[in-house]
């Protein structure tokens, strides 16, 4: 009897010290390592900020050249079509076939909204990221006095 | 100590030191000095000088006036996060004091938000030590605290019993005070005056197809203008659009639409969140809260009505009647708080 109480409590104790001695520094690991993550995530937090702001930066710097281009574009297509009807004459004018130019002129309007599309999509992008991180940074203060210095 | 600097010290004993009352917010710094109310816009606005092509800085309302968006608004939850920032208000600040003549011989007051967050405190304390004003004196105290000292009983606030409700442009903060000493705060980015800018900004989108998209800085304009539940009144704007042509929408409804949407969240933050985590953390101070008055500042609560629908609303969520009191203008009431607290300072020296 007083065997069966010796063994239980062997298994106990080995129990107690595979606890001590493996389960607890498991824990210990996954404690410290809980702790890094959390420190990862607030670097991380940091970054994305970061990021965002040379995304929106970037963006800004692609869309003023994309504009400037099809500005130029516009520019060179109006230019040739004048020295075109020049060559041509006004009374020749009408038998020419201009209806790609028209077509190349709504392509171009087109590209222009798209990319002014763009950059709304962008800023709405920029204020529900800015939402939800400072959603996320809630405090709760309890302080004595209201003077703070 | 040379012949001159002698002459200076004696001087600045000698001549009357002024005092400031001043509140620096994410949006807006309020800087109160005797009867005078300055209220600035908190941003600045890098550029390169074509002279020198030495960094210049354009500070204030005319950074807001001329480059809008642009504008860099350096503080959110009216604390600067980092150095940068820090060297931004710092840069800010110097510029005001200059702008609005301010002497360097004052006893200045602060207001900024209750924070847990130390380093916020440590850098703004920096920042003050490097504004050549405050030589009398300084200090800093909770602004929501302060607002409540502008209501007419002033210093006799000190030792109430109330609940401030502060209602920022990036923050509300929502402070519990037991005579004269906060027993509980809570401060949420959930409800506030940007997100209503954008929710406005939103839906203008909506009502025009996506066809007009405001900036912030308009939308905010719109809200400041025509923001008012207690008489809503039709006003239609109208933008031509190059390209789409014209487009008309009930700039009434984009407004208060946004607006209503931000008063009951800001009821469900107090009876869904402040109030239980008071009565979990102080369940005494909860009971005396409870039946003391809520005072409603910041800027959001200019709005024409707000506070009459708010205390409705809390009432009718709470079940028994809550009283609500606002300080006349209270945009500005944190700095004309801070201002006695400066003038009982300077009167006792
Ligand atoms: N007359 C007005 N009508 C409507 N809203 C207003 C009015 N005046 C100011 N506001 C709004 O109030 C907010 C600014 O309030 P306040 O100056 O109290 O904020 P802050 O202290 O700068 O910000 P925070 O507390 O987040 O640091 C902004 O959202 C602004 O648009
Ligand atoms: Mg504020």
């Amino acid at each position: 009897m007083s065997e069966e109480v010796l063994k239980k409590w062997d298994s106990l104790f080995q129990e107690l010290k595979t606890f001590v001695e493996v389960d607890l520094p498991k824990m210990e690991e996954s404690v410290k390592k809980a702790v890094e993550r959390a420190k990862i995530l607030e670097s991380k937090v940091a970054e994305v900020e970061r990021k965002l702001k040379t995304f929106i930066e970037e963006n800004e710097t692609f869309k003023r050249s994309v504009e400037e281009k099809l500005s130029s574009l516009e520019n060179i297509v109006n230019k040739r079509l004048e020295e075109l009807e020049k060559k041509v004459g006004e009374e020749r004018k009408a038998e020419l076939d201009l209806s790609f130019v028209e077509e190349l002129k709504k392509e171009i309007a087109e590209l222009k909204n798209s990319v002014a599309q763009l950059s709304v999509d962008v800023s709405q992008i920029k204020s529900s990221v800015g939402e939800k991180f400072w959603v996320a940074r809630e405090k709760k203060a309890e302080r004595k006095s209201p003077r703070i210095l | 100590m040379s012949e001159v600097e002698e002459k200076k010290e004696v001087e600045k004993a000698e001549s009357n030191v002024v005092p400031i009352g001043m509140k620096v917010g994410s949006q807006r710094t309020v800087i109160a000095k005797g009867d005078e109310v300055i209220v600035v816009e908190t941003c600045i606005k890098e550029k390169e000088n074509p002279i020198t092509g030495e960094k210049d800085y354009v500070i204030g309302n005319e950074a807001a006036e001329l480059y809008g968006d642009e504008a860099v608004y350096m503080l959110r939850g009216g604390l600067p996060g980092n150095e940068e920032e820090a060297e931004l208000l710092k840069i800010f600040l110097t510029n005001v004091a200059k702008q609005y003549e301010i002497p360097e011989n004052t006893y200045v007051t602060y207001g900024i938000p209750s924070t847990e967050a130390e380093e916020g405190v440590n850098l703004f304390k920096k920042v003050i030590s490097q504004v050549p004003i405050g030589w009398a004196g300084k200090e800093v105290w909770n602004d929501s605290f302060l607002a409540a000292l502008a209501l007419p009983e002033g210093l006799g606030m000190l030792d109430r019993t109330f609940v401030v409700v502060n209602l920022g442009s990036s923050t509300t903060d929502v402070v519990a005070v037991r005579k004269g000493e906060i027993v509980f705060s809570m401060v949420t980015g959930e409800v506030s005056g940007d997100l209503v800018d954008r929710w406005i900004k939103n839906e203008i989108m909506n009502l025009t197809r996506g066809a007009v998209n405001v900036d912030i800085s308009t939308a905010r304009e719109y809200k400041e203008k025509y923001a008012n539940l207690k008489e809503w009144k039709s006003v239609k704007e109208t933008v031509q659009l190059f390209e789409k042509g014209q487009f008309s929408f009930r700039l009434d409804e984009a407004v208060n639409k946004p607006v209503e949407r931000y008063l009951d969240a800001l009821v469900d933050f107090i009876t869904l969140e402040f109030l239980p985590s008071l009565a979990e953390f102080n369940f005494k101070a909860y009971k005396v809260i409870l039946e003391s008055e809520f005072i409603l500042t910041g800027g959001m609560a200019e709005i024409p009505g707000l506070k009459e629908k708010f205390e409705t609303k809390l009432s009718e969520a709470l079940g028994f009647g809550v009283k609500v009191r606002s300080p006349e203008n209270p945009l500005t009431a944190s700095a004309r708080g801070a201002l006695l607290i400066s003038q009982l300072r300077v009167r006792r020296e």
